[in-house]
């Protein structure tokens, strides 16, 4: 199970070409991890890229994905050094929000680093 | 053992660290209904009693006075100092139906700033929260079963983070999960104390006491 999930992650790592995609991702695990220790058993988030988070194979409820969201924007805060907001640009959309996986999200995060350096945000 | 936690805001993130916490004493945990502290303070003793209930509020909610000082409003001391007794007199009902009752002291965000720099003079918020403080835990002192918890502690063990104005809009909870998971140890420690379970370790230095200076 573990050799499947490093495989997953560090193909993940490839196609998405960057270093900061990792760290990104890495950031994101350390927040499902805080996350889990409230969880219980049967509802823990796995730590990889396919994780679903919310919808259709979700197990997080509307609390866990709370908690979910403000611990990693913490982490995030801290990694990036500016105030970042997940809630933003839809987050929820059944088709294109953020939060369908960890996957998503991680991209989310890259591409809201990328905004910043670029003087969007 | 059970026990129950009774709160005017979201406290089933403290519920969910205390029921996966597998240190000892284990615990069973229930929240009575959100926002409803008064009705369950209230509740009469009934067979299938709690042994333990964690009494954790907000200072502008369960003190209606103290919520229009937030709000401005001149600060009516004598009416607030009332409330935090009429609030007291409630627990002090309360206290037949478990073994303990832990309620934890009354904390401010850090942005809410109150009076700035006359917050601790005649009228200011922080010097009338202390005067709350105060007299909730003179009114408690000799109680027996209850026991008031230094909330303020927690909240500076988390630091800058430990409120979230994003959490009380997503999930009626003022603060970040890592305050509820500090007050689950300190929860769990106060009902080992209570049970007597704690132990006391004494390293004592008895050279030339014992064996003349020497180990042998």
């Amino acid at each position: 199970m573990e050799q499947i999930r490093f495989a997953e992650e560090a193909k993940v790592s490839s196609t998405n070409g960057g270093s900061s995609f990792d760290e990104a991702l890495k950031i994101i695990y350390q927040s499902i991890s805080d996350l889990n220790e409230q969880l219980p058993g049967d509802r823990q988030i796995e730590r990889s890229p396919s994780s679903v988070l919310f919808g259709d194979g979700g197990k997080l409820d509307s609390l866990g994905l709370s908690n979910l969201i403000v611990i990693t924007e913490q982490r995030l805060q801290d990694w990036l050094g500016f105030t970042v907001d997940l809630t933003e640009d839809d987050p929820f959309s059944p088709g294109a929000g953020h939060f369908r996986t960890v996957r998503s999200l991680t991209a989310y995060v890259c591409e809201l680093a990328k905004r910043r350096s670029a003087g969007a945000l | 053992m059970n026990l129950q936690l009774i709160s005017d805001f979201n406290l089933e993130t403290l519920q969910q660290y205390l029921l996966k916490d597998s240190s000892s004493p284990q615990l069973s945990v229930t929240c009575a209904p959100f926002g409803q502290v008064f009705p369950a303070l209230l509740e009469p003793v009934t067979a299938d009693r709690s042994d333990f209930a964690l009494i954790w509020t907000s200072p502008d909610k369960i003190i209606p006075a103290f919520a229009a000082a937030l709000e401005q409003a001149p600060v009516d001391e004598t009416r607030v100092l009332t409330e935090v007794r009429n609030l007291v007199d409630c627990l002090l009902n309360a206290k037949e139906r478990f073994r303990a009752m832990f309620i934890v002291s009354w904390t401010l965000p850090p942005y809410q700033r109150g009076n700035g720099l006359l917050s601790l003079r005649q009228q200011g918020l922080g010097k009338l929260l202390l005067k709350m403080n105060l007299t909730l835990a003179e009114a408690l002192e000799g109680s027996g079963n209850i026991y008031l918890l230094d909330g303020q502690r927690w909240v500076e063990a988390v630091g800058k983070n430990a409120y979230s104005p994003k959490m009380w809009y997503l999930a009626k909870s003022p603060f970040h999960a890592d305050v509820f998971r500090y007050a689950t140890g300190e929860v769990k420690a106060a009902v080992s104390a209570v049970l007597g379970a704690t132990k006391k370790l004494l390293v004592v230095d008895l050279d030339n006491t014992l064996w003349g200076g020497r180990c042998r």
